[in-house]
């Protein structure tokens, strides 16, 4: 089990490399997340919405209505110039936390293997 | 897709419904739809399906804490909301029947003082033409004023009566809240009773452009006959009536959704100025009535006078529209 302290500053990281290749809509994304933690993490709705606003306010992420054919109109969300910059920047500090903390974490003392 | 709606609006129940607020809900119900089907697609059974789309629904707080909104403030009324009622679809409801009732009240009030016009005017045309030699002609006049003040006090007190009631909901003119479901529900409603509301104002437009057809009817088949033209007369005011009386009740319902979904003359902004022009309204045409009364009794000027009517009605009418620019400013 994940502890959602530490995952929850990067919910915004997590939500912004999907969108790094194309723009996407809510369930989508909660979706390509449980796949591609292979199931190991899913991310609450009220976790998605909060990002969204927050990534939204800092002007990190836009919001477009696609036009489906079919059914309801979905709101699409594309990440901008600031976000992409952004998203770099947690990367190069989830580099620095991992080493960090990396060096307090004993290879084997989990009793795993 | 009940069950997830019904969780959402239990979560989002007491938060203010702002555009954003519904925008949110809205999204956060398809993304929880989707999810639900591509379970149950998945070979989920349909309470687990529901199970899992809730439970990871998450904390609603977290959600309010990022919009800025305080779940207690929307609750217990802190700030922004202090004193502002909350309508329940119950309450909505009951609006709905009281002032279906109103309508049936002031619509047959209506109705009674037109007939007693009718009442007024065969009475002593009849007295007049056939009791012509015993020289009766004033008996029948009094017996049709009798009959007319009978049926405008029956009138009069359905007014009264319809009045009370459409006092008791006065809140309903100042701003007020509701739930993002009621809303929807009520939206529903209004639609389902569109083809109603058309059909009646209908009736009553054609009723109105029809209404002078007995007249030419009467005066065709018998000229000089003042007996068959009154008929012609009197007909003609019963559609009216029954016009008048449509007009009324569709009026009403299909104000009062309107009053409740805060749209066409009741969005938040048009509720001040409602205010103004009523109070305007209240003091402006008892004195316009008075002063009718006052030149017709006193100076005998009751033909020219009438004009003072649709005057105020025009400098009337300009008012109210600069009291709407004015406020919309």
């Amino acid at each position: 089990m994940i502890s959602s302290d530490v995952i929850r500053g990067y919910s915004d990281t997590i939500i912004l490399y999907l969108l790094l290749d194309q723009d996407s809509y809510g369930y989508e994304i909660s979706k390509s997340i449980k796949e591609l933690s292979s199931e190991k993490y899913s991310m609450k709705e009220t976790t998605l919405y909060s990002a969204f606003n927050r990534l939204s306010k800092n002007e990190y992420i836009t919001s477009y209505y696609g036009d489906e054919t079919q059914g309801k109109r979905r709101t699409y969300y594309r990440i901008t110039e600031s976000g992409k910059k952004y998203y770099r920047e947690k990367c190069k500090e989830w580099k620095l936390t991992k080493e960090v903390i990396n060096c307090f974490i004993e290879e084997g003392y989990d009793g795993d293997d | 897709m009940e069950t997830i709606k019904t969780y959402l609006d239990n979560m989002f129940a007491g938060v203010l419904q702002t555009e954003e607020m519904i925008q949110l809900q809205s999204d956060i119900y398809d993304n929880m739809c989707e999810k639900y089907q591509e379970l149950k697609n998945n070979g989920k059974s349909e309470n687990e399906a529901i199970g899992i789309v809730i439970s990871e629904f998450g904390n609603i707080d977290e959600l309010l804490e990022e919009f800025g909104i305080s779940y207690e403030d929307n609750k217990e009324g802190g700030n922004s909301d202090c004193g502002i009622p909350h309508i329940s679809l119950e309450a909505a409801h009951e609006y709905m029947t009281a002032k279906n009732k109103i309508g049936y009240l002031t619509g047959i009030g209506v109705g009674l003082c037109i007939l007693g016009v009718i009442m007024l005017i065969v009475t002593s045309v009849t007295f007049e033409t056939a009791q012509n030699h015993f020289a009766m002609n004033m008996q029948g006049s009094y017996i049709g004023l009798i009959l007319m003040f009978i049926l405008i006090t029956g009138a009069v007190a359905l007014f009264i009566i319809a009045g009370v009631q459409n006092g008791q909901y006065e809140y309903m003119k100042k701003p007020f809240r509701m739930d993002f479901y009621v809303k929807r529900q009520l939206e529903d409603e209004k639609r389902m009773y569109q083809p109603t509301f058309t059909v009646k104002i209908i009736i009553g437009v054609v009723l109105c452009t029809l209404c002078p057809i007995p007249l030419f009817i009467s005066s065709i088949i018998a000229e000089n006959n003042d007996l068959v033209a009154t008929g012609g007369v009197a007909m003609l005011l019963l559609m009216i009536a029954v016009a008048t009386f449509l007009f009324i009740t569709a009026g009403l319902i299909q104000d009062a959704y309107q009053q409740l979904l805060e749209i066409g003359d009741y969005t938040p902004d048009k509720k001040k100025t409602n205010t103004i022009v009523e109070v305007a309204g209240s003091i402006i045409w008892p004195l316009v009535t008075a002063v009718y009364l006052y030149i017709g009794f006193v100076h005998n000027l009751w033909h020219p006078g009438w004009v003072i009517y649709p005057i105020t009605g025009i400098l009337f009418g300009i008012f109210a529209s600069v009291v709407n620019a004015v406020s919309k400013r």
